[in-house]
């Protein structure tokens, strides 16, 4: 599913966000990777999702080699994939059904089976009496319930969640954390990233990895 | 099958961003209402000359003092012309009847003559392409005076018809250019408009022409609604230079008012598309050199 070996990225300024990483997660997985505020965790899942290429080692999500040039068939993995974005990146002026069914749209689902799925998604979120409000009128929680409904919708072989905890109480980040990983299935692994180690503790079945200054270590076994 | 979605798209484009699409419906309208004019200022000088070719044909006038009686003869020969279609006498009568029915009100000046002024013809309608030889031909007849062709209405008209081509061609540039230019713009101020979303749907792994499709749609339907907006402005013009130009000039064999209207239609709307898309495309390629 992904496999990352001596991963390095140095951006343009000469910043080293990241260091020799290397990774292999497989299908089913729940990881969660974890690192104070500027150890690498965006980075990473930028370069996962094709934001950012790495400037060194090589890397693989479900199957595609992710390296500039490569772009058109990064676009049709993206399809595959479920993001949760630090910023939600919500459609502004849309509803929250709108926006579910926007990653729905080109990603092969059949077209009568659309609605049904956003449907769900948003049930599933318990978003079910806020379908068609607009996302400007949603709390911040609700948004990012939305966010989360739009990319599980598509029923992805991988999700990936940047920050989902950032800005709630203890209460709400735990329950947006039991909701991500209640997402993982057989077909389905989950990467989360927070810097909330705390509200990770009870996790027993999930693998944590530490991010520190960009070098990755590991806290509980995930396949290496 | 996401028609829907991509019309709604595109109608929050337009409302996005009013004032500019405004401004540019505006203006596309306005460069394609010249075009328009243009256009059907091409077709109907080509559908003058066109219907004066078809009524060529050439007066014979014979040599003072021949009896009408002696033109049966002259008429044979005349018809044994190769390129010569029809020989028909026009009589004294029938020359004079023919000047009052052009000078209309004016033909009250006849009356100071005294008598019929005008002399008898021979009427012959011939083949456009062998009008040189034809002409030959009459001129050395031994009782023929003098022949009169309309050649020289037809060159100054074809003339005048090619000016108009090369006017039209212009134009067409011209309107191409400047509406490649607005709708270029426009596009690309759309996209920065949207860069947000665009990068979301990105993210999410859209296809670059289903992020495209609404810009292009935009581009186009505005075009598209320019285009009928001129039309409909042309026809106006139209109507109008047709009833001026009855009154004066009621002799210019021009086209069919609705047969002007209709062939207008399919041109102005399908420069209106051509354009629409082209601009559009233009603007997707800018606004992606700019990333």
């Amino acid at each position: 599913m992904i496999r990352a070996e001596g991963l390095e990225l140095t951006y343009k300024d000469g910043t080293r966000a990241l260091e020799e990483i290397g990774l292999v997660l497989e299908p089913g997985e729940l990881v969660y990777i974890t690192g104070p505020s500027g150890s690498g965790k965006t980075s990473l899942l930028k370069l996962l999702m094709g934001m950012e290429f790495a400037t060194g080692g090589s890397l693989e999500v479900l199957g595609e080699r992710m390296r500039r040039g490569n772009s058109g068939r990064i676009r049709k993995m993206r399809r595959q994939l479920g993001p949760v974005f630090q910023e939600f990146r919500l459609i502004p002026g849309s509803t929250a059904m709108e926006n579910v069914l926007l990653g729905l749209r080109f990603d092969g689902t059949p077209h009568g089976k659309m609605k049904e799925y956003a449907e769900e998604a948003l049930l599933r979120v318990g978003l079910s009496q806020k379908l068609h409000a607009k996302v400007e009128r949603l709390s911040w929680g609700e948004r990012q319930r939305v966010a989360i409904a739009r990319a599980v919708a598509r029923k992805p072989r991988l999700i990936l969640a940047d920050e989902p905890t950032g800005n709630l109480d203890r209460e709400n980040a735990l329950l947006i954390l039991e909701l991500l990983a209640s997402f993982r299935n057989p077909e389905t692994t989950v990467l989360i990233t927070t810097h909330a180690t705390h509200l990770i503790e009870g996790q027993e079945t999930a693998s944590i990895l530490h991010l520190d200054g960009g070098r990755m270590r590991l806290e509980r076994p995930v396949s290496l | 099958m996401n028609g829907g979605y991509f019309l709604k798209e595109t109608w929050k484009l337009f409302r996005r961003n009013p004032v500019s699409n405004l401004a540019a419906l505006a203006g596309t309208s306005l460069v394609l209402l010249l075009f328009a004019l243009v256009a059907a200022g091409w077709m109907a000088s080509g559908e003058v000359v066109k219907a004066i070719q078809r009524e060529a044909e050439v007066n014979v006038y014979m040599v003072e003092g021949l009896e009408e009686s002696a033109y049966g003869r002259e008429m044979e020969a005349m018809a044994s012309i190769e390129g010569v279609e029809e020989v028909r006498l026009v009589d004294r009568e029938e020359a004079y009847g023919r000047m009052v029915a052009i000078l209309g009100e004016d033909a009250k000046v006849l009356e100071f003559f005294e008598g019929n002024p005008f002399s008898a013809f021979v009427e012959i309608r011939l083949d456009l392409e062998k009008t040189g030889d034809v002409l030959s031909n009459l001129e050395a007849l031994p009782q023929v005076d003098h022949v009169r062709d309309n050649r020289e209405v037809l060159d100054l008209l074809s003339q005048g018809s090619r000016l108009v081509d090369v006017l039209s061609w212009l134009v067409l540039l011209g309107v191409g250019v400047t509406t490649l230019v607005i709708l270029t713009h426009l596009v690309r101020q759309g996209i920065d408009l949207h860069r947000y979303e665009i990068h979301t749907l990105e993210l999410l792994g859209a296809p670059r022409t289903f992020v495209a499709l609404p810009y292009v749609m935009e581009g186009v339907l505005l075009m598209l609604l320019g285009g009928l907006m001129a039309w409909g402005m042309a026809v106006l013009a139209v109507d109008e230079f047709y009833r001026q130009v009855a009154g004066p000039l009621p002799f210019l064999p021009l086209p069919d008012r609705m047969w002007l209207r209709g062939s207008l239609f399919p041109l102005v709307l399908g420069a209106s598309l051509v354009l629409g898309v082209a601009g559009s495309f233009f603007g997707l390629a800018g606004a992606r050199r700019d990333d």
